[in-house]
């Protein structure tokens, strides 16, 4: 007979009986959808994200120019034809652009992918194994969130310089340097859950390690690592641009945000159009990926956003 | 009942807004009446609006709350009162002490502050003479070595010492009532046992009226003078606590005594469970909330559990119960209950 | 305890932890007794109830006999197999005779797995099960009082009543020998916790199961149990058939938590007079030496302080007290010849004054039978 005196939360009937809230562990799919769409920043955000994603990947269904294809007219103002304009060389800006955000989106991609299986697999053990383990792979992880991670970057780019136009090549060395939030993140996760009575339950049964971890563990600690990932894809975005702008990214003639920011910023004052549209799709996709990591976090974890979407 | 009650709640209704515009009728018209040196006993299944009824009492109900009927204190109508008033009638005539006593104590201050700020806000004082009452009001509620007691904090002391903190900080200023809401209900029955007898001498030093909300049928026998059994929102019946647990007639308390192991007397009989599950309060059934559980339930066509609400009947003076089948005192059928 | 071989003897179970304790002297290490030599058996096709207040050790007994708290010393066997030395296909088969039902409803099924799936996974995990699929999962929900068909959903659309179902056809799905069932009724409502408890007897009853029950619920237990176990502190004070124990308290503290259970009933609970204890239970950082209840017992002499009272006594009954009360004797008697004054409570009645107030042995109604 539980009995909190002043929070007592009201109960979906589902059954004809009342029955608990779903708890942020608890969440079911649908549960999580509902209370994102209620997020409306984010849905808007989701929105317009996507809206970029799709212009980027099919911009040679719909728009005329590629990115490496010279024209005659050079270093034109945006028009009807060059909608951002063109380069000194007489490359379409649009087209650039376009195919900028593909290689940082697909960097994100790659590298949030490495950084996540890295980091859960890490926290995971961490948080199941405890012990000696646990304080080795977390010494190891405040090992890496310490060292200075530009200045590292910096230097395996140099050092791997003929690699280094390799955009997956890339990808993985940012993982390498993105992956310890998620592995405190999960082995937090994995410590409270493991607390469970259901963990109990499935350790009297008999059942693996592997199988506690991988069936009850992390479904339940989905909601923390999804967000958490959403979030890194904003960042190594991000880490990517910092690399290209110092010359150290996606190698010529291919091309990323951060690279055309970079060509682009000298010329700022002169021939505005070639620094402006790269920089604002790179602050607007950020931004977008941004609210819809909060927007998430607030769907799989109501109390932490404390308003309960109202 | 005789007294002038010090404590009157009439119709009381608690709505929640629930999201998807359905609201959560926690209270659904709920009476009730205390008079002073009296305790009454307020039991009722987990979720049927015990705490939520008395934190209306208190307004202490969050803002989004909906809160109708009447709350009188002495004649005077309590709900709808500023906020500020209130504050001055909590913790003074209107005392209540929660289940939790992990977390209705603040952890970063003494016993003896928490105590004494109860003391100074109500009566005023210096911090000594607040510390001076702090500390006898903890040797009057039996913790040992009460003057070392004053500078713990409430991590330091055990389940039972934190609820007679807890006691001592709600009948500091010499409530006229005093609300237990679950007190003992996360306590040992050792040490529940400890703060009922407690309860039971600050009562008959004091005179104060005692409101005792309990799950357990137990405790309440024990100790109160009338028992009010709530179902779903409501009192569906109440009067003095021989009748009502000794010669229930409701189909509820009935049903509810016969699912009670019994931990010395009588008999081990196989237990009568009552069907189903307590009701939702987000959706009420029609007519009698009892109806789709109730053993002697008329529903359908000319049935009235479940097309009418029963109003109470007065089965004997001062005992009433909320059923269509109770038949009233003037046929004197007293303890027959149900009919059918 | 006599009989057939039982099918369950822990033998001097001690389970201690350890934890660096913060404070200003650096690290202090500081070690908590939570079960400090508890042996007991239980026979084939009984209950054996192990009841007693928070943190005397019930859940940590319970867990090292499921084998999920490794014991600091003692032995658990099943069936004649050491729980505890087994491994590879033996602990297999011996996981298979355990089914375990913890308190929280709420906590002990995966929320993101369906019904179905969590009542089929002790088959999946054991593999071996005579038995396994779809139609075991219908059953088994069938045999709990489930609908068969609420196998597709999740737990949060169940009551804490009908999740407990849900959790008990979990533990019965390998058709073990041996439940343990750590406080499966405590957080369940007075009118659906009834049917649970007929549900667990007749199951009992039905498939020739064996209980180790869990409760801090003198009543529940005295509805469910043949035998009953006693804790305090670490320790079992008292042993012995349900009827004997609650009749014929031995022990103290089995005389003081049977007068402080509480009764529906008013008049009795009125006439009645409860032994109030005095103070707390003692940290188990720090156990009492001696017999661990000298500090609150009414009776305690010099030599309780001293010396550790052995749980012995035969007849299925077995007390740990040097001074054990006799049959039919009451603690405030005892007390009273010992000329100790010993703090009554009682209802309203013998407050209010009247015949019972006057002396302290008059009214004395005992913890009742
Ligand atoms: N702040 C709130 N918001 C929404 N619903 C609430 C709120 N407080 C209470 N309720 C609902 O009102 C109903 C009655 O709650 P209340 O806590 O008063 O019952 P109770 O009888 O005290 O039960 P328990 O013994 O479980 O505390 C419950 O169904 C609860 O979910
Ligand atoms: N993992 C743990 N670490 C430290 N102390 C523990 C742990 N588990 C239990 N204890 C302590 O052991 C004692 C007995 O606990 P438990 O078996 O849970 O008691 P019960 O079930 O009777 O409430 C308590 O004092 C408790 O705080
Ligand atoms: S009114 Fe009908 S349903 Fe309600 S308690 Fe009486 S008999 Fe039962
Ligand atoms: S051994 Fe002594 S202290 Fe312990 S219960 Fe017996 S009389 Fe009391
Ligand atoms: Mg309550
Ligand atoms: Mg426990």
């Amino acid at each position: 007979m539980v009995d909190a005196p002043v929070e007592v939360v009201p109960a979906p009937a589902a059954v004809g009986d009342h029955v608990g809230t779903p708890t942020a562990a608890g969440a079911s799919g649908r549960v999580v959808l509902r209370r994102f769409l209620r997020h409306r920043v984010a849905v808007g955000a989701l929105a317009v994200g996507l809206l970029m994603v799709v212009a980027s990947m099919f911009v040679d269904v719909y728009y005329p120019h590629s990115y490496d294809e010279i024209t005659n007219e050079l270093s034109q103002a945006p028009s009807a034809d060059h909608w951002f304009g063109t380069d000194e060389l007489g490359k379409d800006v649009y087209a650039k652009t376009m195919r900028g955000a593909q290689k940082s989106l697909q960097v994100g991609l790659v590298a949030t992918l490495a950084a996540t299986l890295a980091g859960v697999v890490v926290g995971a053990a961490a948080g199941w194994y405890r012990g000696w383990l646990d304080g080795a792979l977390m010494r190891v992880t405040d090992l890496f969130l310490t060292l200075p991670s530009l200045a590292v970057l910096l230097v395996l780019a140099n050092r791997y310089r003929e690699q280094a136009g390799n955009w997956w090549a890339i990808a993985l060395v940012i993982a390498a340097f993105a992956w310890m939030y998620q592995a405190r993140i999960t082995r937090s996760e994995i410590l409270t859950l493991s607390g469970r009575d259901y963990v109990a339950a499935a350790r009297a049964m008999g059942a693996s390690d592997l199988r506690i971890v991988v069936r009850h563990l992390l479904p339940n600690a989905i909601g923390s690592i999804i967000v958490n990932a959403t979030l890194t894809v904003a960042a190594v975005i991000l880490v990517e641009s910092s690399l290209s702008f110092l010359g150290f990214g996606v190698a010529p003639p291919d091309t990323s945000l951060g690279r055309l920011v970079d060509e682009g910023a000298q010329a700022a004052s002169t021939r505005p159009w070639l620094f402006y549209p790269p920089g604002l799709w790179l602050v607007t996709l950020l931004l977008c990926i941004n609210f819809v990591g909060d927007g998430l976090r607030d769907a799989f974890d109501p109390r932490r956003a404390g308003t309960d979407g109202r | 009942m005789g007294a002038e009650p010090v404590l009157a709640v009439e119709g009381l209704r608690v709505t929640f807004p629930a999201p998807g515009g359905a609201a959560v009728r926690a209270v659904d018209g709920l009476d009730l009446a205390v008079a002073a040196g009296e305790t009454v006993g307020i039991v009722g299944e987990s979720g049927s609006g015990k705490s939520a009824a008395m934190l209306a009492v208190m307004g202490l109900l969050p803002g989004r709350a909906r809160v109708g009927g009447s709350v009188r204190f002495r004649g005077e109508e309590l709900l709808g009162r500023p906020e500020k008033e209130l504050r001055r009638l909590r913790g003074g005539k209107l005392a209540m002490v929660f289940q939790d006593p992990g977390s209705s104590l603040n952890p970063v201050l003494t016993v003896g502050r928490q105590i004494a700020e109860a003391v100074r806000a109500h009566q005023g004082g210096s911090r000594g003479d607040a510390r001076r009452r702090a500390v006898e009001l903890l040797a009057a509620v039996g913790v040992p070595s009460p003057a070392t007691a004053v500078d713990r904090h409430p991590h330091e002391l055990s389940g039972g010492m934190r609820q007679r903190v807890l006691i001592a900080t709600a009948v500091a200023n010499d409530p006229e009532v005093l609300i237990l809401d679950e007190a003992t209900t996360a306590l040992d029955v050792t040490v529940q046992a400890q703060v009922l007898e407690l309860v039971a001498s600050i009562q008959a030093r004091t005179g104060c009226a005692v409101l005792l909300v309990s799950h357990d049928l137990g405790v309440v026998a024990g100790l109160a003078d009338r028992v009010a059994v709530v179902y779903a929102g409501r009192v569906v019946e109440h009067g003095p606590v021989d009748d009502v647990l000794g010669a229930p007639v409701h189909p509820y308390t009935r049903a509810l005594l016969d699912c009670l192991p019994r931990a010395t007397a009588g008999p081990r009989v196989r237990l009568t469970p009552i069907a189903g599950q307590p009701p939702s309060p987000a959706a009420l059934p029609a007519g009698c909330p009892f109806h789709p559980r109730c053993p002697a339930a008329v529903t359908g066509p000319g049935g009235p559990c479940d097309a009418r609400v029963p109003a109470p009947v007065a089965v004997a003076p001062g005992h009433e119960a909320a059923c269509h089948f109770v038949a009233p005192a003037s046929r004197d059928r007293r303890g027959a209950g149900a009919a059918p | 305890m006599g009989g057939a071989a039982p099918l369950l003897v822990a033998r001097d179970l001690v389970k201690e932890y350890r934890r660096a304790a913060g404070g200003w002297g650096g690290r202090r290490r500081t070690t908590v007794h939570a079960v400090s030599g508890v042996s007991f058996a239980v026979a084939r096709g009984s209950t054996l109830a192990v009841v007693g207040e928070s943190g005397c050790g019930k859940t940590t007994t319970a867990r090292m006999v499921a084998r999920l708290e490794r014991p600091t010393a003692g032995t658990v066997e099943l069936g004649g197999v050491d729980v505890w030395a087994a491994g590879g296909d033996a602990l297999r088969a011996l996981r298979r005779r355990v089914g375990v039902v913890f308190q929280d409803p709420y906590g002990s099924l995966d929320p993101r797995m369906t019904v179905g799936e969590i009542v089929a996974e002790p088959l999946r995990v054991q593999r071996r099960c005579r038995r396994g699929g779809r139609e075991r999962v219908q059953e088994l929900l069938t045999l709990v009082g489930l609908d068969a068909e609420h196998g597709a959903r999740h737990p949060h659309e169940f009551s804490g009543g009908q999740r407990q179902r849900i959790a008990i056809a979990r533990a019965l799905a390998c058709e073990p020998d041996l439940l343990v069932l750590d406080e499966p009724v405590s957080a369940l409502d007075a009118s659906v916790r009834a049917g649970v408890l007929n549900l667990l007897a007749d199951l009992r009853d039905a498939l020739g199961l064996t209980y180790l029950f869990i409760s801090h619920d003198l009543a529940v237990v005295r509805q469910i149990a043949d035998r009953v176990a006693v804790m305090y502190l670490g320790r079992i004070v008292e042993e012995g058939t349900v009827d004997d124990v609650y009749a014929r308290p031995a022990h103290p503290y089995t005389h003081a938590l049977l007068s402080a259970a509480p009764e529906p009933d008013p008049r009795r609970e009125r006439a009645r007079r409860r032994v109030v204890l005095e103070g707390d239970v003692p940290s188990p950082e720090t156990p009492p030496p001696g017999c661990r209840f000298h500090t609150r017992c009414p009776l305690a002499q010099e030599v309780c302080a001293r010396e550790v009272p052995p749980l012995h006594g035969d007849g299925g009954r077995r007390v740990a007290c040097h001074f054990p009360l006799e049959p039919g004797e009451t603690l405030a008697r005892r007390a009273d010849a010992l000329g100790r004054a010993i703090a009554l409570g009682g209802g309203r009645g013998a407050r209010d004054g009247g015949a019972a107030a006057g002396g302290t042995v008059a009214g004395d109604a005992g913890p009742g039978r």
